[in-house]
């Protein structure tokens, strides 16, 4: 069967979030993206301030749309030298970044069916237009996952460079059961010996939705966690995030499973539910108590299951960090890639892509042999066009 | 996916904005929570749900289990999410799984049967409404009126066209009618075909529905036709839709599992 084509032009033009309709954004936002749901990006704004959105309208409505920002200008995750993996090219220069600050995953909120690429294609082109206006050297969006990556950059002209990998986990009907069952007998041992040392110390866990949460105890052990691995921001600046979720209405979305030992808390993980998928955001902890008592792998990886498993949810995500423990504990990892676009005459050597996504490949089949998802089997077959 | 879902993977937003149209707010919406009636303790199949804003409605009213069914993924990312959001213990499938079989006591299918492409799609969907409705449940329907206007401009006031393929000829059997939104300037559009009353009555009862009852749309609210907007009323003379009422005969289910 054919179709008419739709009569009105899809055209994108710089927005303010507050001005979209909720209900319409979020429509195009599949489960595993919630960090690119509209609640999520207004709790950014709270904190952060408002940024510019490119949103492409249909003649029926919404049909694709991105938050902007740009990037970090030192060293780390979102340091656009430090995506690109010593590729040559004009990465010290400013570039527009697509997606919410910060994002460790980002897909482009859009339409599904058969004006997709069409509406890609237009977000594409407002982005490369906002970008030209404004000077950036170009544009990009980091943390995508590698088939999103490749649709976005086939229908901008774009480099997919390979820059990350994220955990998830599959949750059985079972839970954690399932799961441990699925698992190597060394990871089986593994698994059973920290839970029961969780529970041997006297450990017991509480679910709690978290609008109910006390955002000051929250703040504090989440920030101790943090300062433990490097992390500078004070608990006053942890304290503004929560608040800004709370005023945006991401609490909704939010459960918590607490720690607690003789009734004190001693730690905490922080998830989002959202549709089908249930997103780990932060793990704080009690230092000042010596305990040693998994309770990180219980809170983050064990209890869960179980939590998902009885809501009917499919999936744990569990971002970028320490893959190995969430591989060991039964996590698939994703490959993640950056999508760039320059402006002008920048040039970026598609055969240095190449030989980095393949480097990239081999780093994780010899790291997580028998842990890759599926989507690895995409970048083998990929070849990006040749220069 | 069918093509004919895929078509409305972009019409979320404007599917739910049209419950404000005066014609849907005033008539259609009301005629068809009137056909339904006490939906108190029921358990409703909302099949081709969209956005559920009548999935909404019906838990709102007392409805015990609304599950929203629509295989066009743009309209029911959108039904989930506000779902989520609102907490409103709604459930909302792209598939009917075998577990659902005999498990309601209604049916709705509001504009579905158009969208039926041909004779073999028409009856596929008769018989899966038929599955899921448990002995003695109902189906109400909302579908194209076998007498609709069939003048392309006729309906414009209220917010859409309906441009038949061949105009020579609108009442025939699978004929292929363009929905052309215009509410709000152009919109959009989807096509849906033309199924007589002898052709739906068909596959209806082949599907096990018996007692069909054929009920005009009104405004229930609206105590005097007067009291209706201008073009509501010259809808009435003339309506596009009609609601369509079965129910499922006893001893359907065993002879059809």
């Amino acid at each position: 069967m054919t179709f008419l084509p739709f009569r009105t032009e899809l055209s994108g033009v710089p927005h303010a979030l507050c001005g979209l309709n909720e209900h319409d954004w979020d429509a195009l936002v599949s489960d595993n993206n919630f960090y690119n749901s509209y609640r999520w990006l207004r709790a950014l704004e709270n904190s952060f301030g408002t940024t510019d959105v490119l949103a492409v309208h249909g003649p029926a409505g919404l049909v694709a749309a991105c938050t902007l920002w740009e990037g970090s200008q030192s060293a780390g995750m979102f340091f656009l030298p430090d995506c690109m993996g010593g590729i040559p090219g004009p990465w010290q220069q400013t570039f527009l970044w697509l997606g919410g600050r910060r994002n460790t995953h980002n897909e482009i909120p859009c339409v599904q069916g058969r004006r997709r690429r069409e509406a890609l294609t237009a977000l594409g082109r407002s982005a490369l237009y906002y970008a030209q206006e404004r000077r950036y050297a170009g544009f990009v969006m980091p943390y995508m996952p590698y088939q999103a990556a490749v649709e976005f950059a086939g229908v901008i002209g774009g480099a997919v460079v390979l820059h990350s990998a994220e955990a998830s986990l599959e949750v059985p009907d079972t839970g954690l059961p399932g799961m441990i069952a699925h698992s190597s007998a060394h990871n089986r041992n593994q698994s059973k010996s920290e839970i029961s040392a969780f529970q041997r110390t006297g450990g017991k866990i509480e679910w709690l939705p978290a609008e109910e949460l006390d955002d000051s105890i929250a703040a504090d052990l989440i920030t101790q966690n943090r300062s433990r691995y490097g992390n500078a921001d004070d608990r006053d600046w942890m304290q503004r995030i929560l608040a800004g979720q709370r005023k945006a209405g991401v609490s909704h979305f939010g459960a918590v499973a607490i720690s607690k030992r003789n009734n004190e808390i001693t730690g905490m993980a922080v998830f989002y539910r959202f549709g089908t998928a249930l997103h780990l955001r932060y793990f704080g902890a009690d230092y000042n108590l010596d305990l040693n008592d998994y309770r990180y792998f219980v809170l983050c990886y064990y209890e869960p299951l179980d939590y998902a498993a009885a809501r009917g949810l499919k999936t744990l995500r569990l971002s970028t960090s320490a893959l190995r423990a969430k591989v060991n504990r039964g996590a698939k990892i994703e490959p993640q890639a950056i999508v760039v676009k320059c402006i002008g005459e920048q040039h970026i050597s598609r055969s240095e892509i190449e030989r980095h996504n393949r480097c990239t490949l081999r780093h994780y089949q010899d790291q997580f042999p028998g842990h890759l998802s599926r989507d690895w089997e995409f970048v083998e077959a990929h070849r990006d066009p040749p220069d | 996916m069918s093509d004919n879902a895929a078509q409305f993977d972009e019409f979320a937003s404007l599917h739910e904005n049209m419950a404000q149209w005066p014609l849907r707010k005033y008539i259609e919406v009301p005629s068809v929570l009137e056909a339904i009636g006490d939906v108190d303790g029921l358990s409703i199949l909302d099949f081709g749900c969209g956005t559920g804003a009548i999935s909404r409605m019906l838990k709102q009213r007392g409805a015990r289990c609304v599950v929203g069914y629509d295989p066009a993924p743009g309209m029911l990312n959108y039904a989930r999410r506000r779902a989520e959001k609102e907490a409103s213990d709604l459930s909302f499938i792209a598939h009917l799984s075998a577990s659902m079989t005999a498990q309601f006591d209604v049916v709705l299918a509001s504009y579905v049967l158009p969208y039926a492409a041909n004779k073999t799609e028409l009856d596929s969907m008769c018989g899966e409404m038929a599955g899921l409705l448990r002995p003695g449940g109902r189906l109400v329907s909302l579908s194209t009126h076998p007498s609709y206007n069939p003048h392309s401009n006729h309906y414009e006031a209220c917010g859409f066209r309906l441009v038949v393929d061949d105009p020579e000829n609108p009442y025939l059997e699978g004929r292929r009618i363009r929905i052309e939104f215009c509410k709000n300037g152009e919109q959009g559009g989807v096509f849906a075909w033309h199924w007589p009353a002898p052709s739906l009555e068909r596959a209806l009862g082949q599907a096990g529905f018996r007692s069909l009852k054929w009920r005009e749309l009104g405004a229930p609210a609206y105590s005097h036709i007067e009291q209706l907007p201008k073009e509501l009323r010259a809808y009435l003379q003339s309506p596009h839709a009609i609601i369509i009422e079965g129910v499922l005969a006893r001893g359907h289910a065993e002879q059809n599992p």
